[in-house]
């Protein structure tokens, strides 16, 4: 059975009935990541040893016959933007090569808490900047239904590992799409919950008031098994919000039917036919499923891009100023500290990172502070109007994850914008603060070649519950 | 708005962020932010009179505990963290401190 991809289901059935051991399994994973990772580059660091340790101390946990915690001997891979203690942590950026967490994050604590193995560190764009995984300081990560092409990002070392099964599930960090991006690109599932839902404590910031961490797997069941562990309020993150807290649910009509929002701008000339022809599919599914579809309209999406590309720079230029060359993570040698400044930030970050530390600075400084930055966040206010607004009539909104599936590894990187432009359908939900999930759906053929396909579905603020009852069983009506 | 963006403002712009711009890598950096900020000029055309801004989504509180109450296991492993764990990883030390050039230089 070890050979096949497995949910934590079939794992914790087989500890079980005693047909494998907790550290069977690891070893197991850790052949296939020597075995796979060469071709794929999802990780950045695999930490053979500690894992073994949880494994073994998972195996005395059963001889001993006590319960199975929730993620009990489950293998996972952790984006490299979140501290696990006393493992290098570099968010893909030379500037913190050699850092060594000194601390775990408030998502680690609780999956170590929860019994879960940590397998190693996955690669990301150099601190979570880019949507396609070839930012790194590191090198590429490929896709790997195809290595000629991008797993997606930020997150793509944790999507491609999950697609690979070099992991049974892994953690990314969604800024702007960088979790349901590349779920979609590699063919697993990926969930971003609503803002303040999990602590964002011993993550590595990139913009505040977006970046939110949340899992990958490769069934919605395991999506949410880690969702449960993860998520709740933190006192060292005073951005997240009470564990009790509920959704605002609309008044069903008469028969309580289910009611989906297709917003029209998501389904303009730019989404390419074969993509069109999927979704069709998909809606075909819901139907089956007895939803009632219904097109809406979300007037801002056109802007939403924009808008995140103020807010974003400007949150980064602040977060990122704390890399100085002084406290911890590269240096560079000068006559005096302003040189020492500059030249330990011209060669400790990438392209891509000082480019939005100048974008943020230019934004927020005098004269241009009201009208990029303020109006950024006035704009934010009106996207968040939309959804509310759209969420009086429909319980969730249906759209395809990205406007094609992976590009070619190179294909973008010329054009910042291009890039930006590939998270175009996953940043509106960001920008509001929504909970979004990234199913797959089969393939599409495209270039021809045959690439994973995936579904967004979008709900109001806190709803993940209901989200995620509906994406499972989108999952289970898709396979018949 | 113009979105046009001169090269002593690159300069300048560069300067505040303390990136290290390098004078050759000026005309690029204006291209690029050109192209961008021609994207997100789009913003102007946007009605927002009498609209707030939002710089988070959710209701912030502050996170308590009670009088009296311990400290979380979270927090004393936080607290409990040797200052070597800090220090070993800073690029210049002096005893327990972080060592760095003088702020103040005098002109003599």
């Amino acid at each position: 059975m070890l050979d096949e991809k497995y949910t934590i289901e079939d794992l914790h059935e087989g500890f079980k009935s005693k047909k494998f051991s907790a550290a069977m399994v690891v070893e197991n994973f850790l052949k296939r990541i020597e075995e796979k990772d060469k071709d794929i580059f999802s990780y950045l660091l695999v930490d053979k040893e500690g894992a073994l340790a949880q494994a073994r101390e998972t195996d005395k946990r059963l001889s001993q016959n006590l319960d199975l915690r929730e993620l009990e001997g489950v293998p996972m891979a952790i984006k490299d933007n979140i501290l696990v203690k006393g493992l290098r942590c570099t968010a893909g950026s030379k500037i913190l090569e050699n850092f060594i967490a000194p601390y775990d994050a408030t998502v680690i604590r609780k999956l170590k808490d929860a019994g879960a193995i940590i397998l190693g560190k996955t690669n990301l764009d150099e601190f979570a900047m880019g949507s396609s995984t070839e930012n790194s300081a590191f090198g590429i990560t490929h896709n790997p239904y195809d290595f000629d092409r991008v797993p997606g990002g930020s997150s793509g070392g944790s999507a491609a590992a999950t697609a690979s099964f070099q992991c049974m599930g892994a953690l990314g960090s969604d800024t702007g799409g960088s979790i349901r991006q590349p779920a979609s690109f590699c063919g697993v599932v990926g969930l971003r919950s609503t803002y303040g839902r999990v602590s964002r404590f011993g993550a590595i910031a990139m913009a505040s008031s977006l970046d939110q961490i949340g899992p990958f797997a490769n069934s919605v069941s395991d999506v949410r098994k880690i969702f449960n562990v993860l998520s709740g309020q933190d006192e060292l993150d005073s951005t997240t919000a009470p564990k009790n807290i509920k959704p605002e649910i609309r008044k069903k009509d008469k028969g309580g039917t289910l009611k989906i929002g297709l917003p029209k701008e998501y389904f303009s000339d730019s989404l390419n036919s074969q993509m069109r022809q999927k979704m069709n599919e998909a809606i075909e599914v819901f139907t089956k499923m007895g939803a009632e579809m219904k097109e809406i309209s979300l007037p801002t999406t056109d802007v939403s891009l924009a808008t995140y590309y103020v807010l974003v720079p400007a949150e980064v230029s602040a977060n990122l100023a704390r890399y100085d060359g002084v406290k911890y993570g590269y240096s560079k040698e000068a006559e005096n500290l302003i040189e020492n400044y500059l030249k330990t930030r011209r060669d400790g970050f990438g392209k891509e990172v000082r480019r939005r530390i100048f974008l943020g600075t230019y934004v927020l400084s005098a004269g241009y502070y009201d009208a990029y930055y303020l109006k950024a966040q006035k704009v934010r206010t009106k996207i968040i109007e939309d959804f509310k607004r759209a969420f009086l009539d429909v319980d969730f909104l249906l759209t395809p994850t990205t406007p094609t599936p992976a590009f070619k590894i190179g294909e973008m990187t010329k054009d910042p914008l291009s890039m930006y432009l590939a998270d175009i359908f996953t940043v509106p939900t960001s920008v509001a603060g929504l909970p979004a999930i990234s199913v797959p759906f089969g393939k599409v053929d495209y270039e021809n070649k045959n690439l994973p396909f995936g579904v967004q579905i979008i709900s109001r603020w806190f709803d993940e519950d209901n989200l995620l009852d509906i994406a499972e069983k989108f999952e289970q009506f898709s396979k018949i | 708005m113009s979105n046009k963006i001169s090269k002593d403002e690159v300069r300048k712009v560069a300067q505040l962020s303390n990136i290290g711009l390098d004078e050759n890598e000026v005309e690029k950096l204006q291209s690029e932010m050109e192209s961008i900020l021609d994207y997100v000029g789009i913003l102007e055309k946007i009605d927002t009179t009498n609209v707030e801004p939002t710089s988070y989504t959710v209701l912030l509180e502050n996170i308590v505990r009670e009088d009296g109450e311990e400290p979380s296991l979270a927090k004393k492993d936080l607290q409990s963290i040797e200052q070597g764990k800090f220090l070993d990883q800073a690029p210049q030390t002096q005893k327990e401190f972080f060592k760095t050039h003088p702020i103040f230089v005098s002109k003599k």
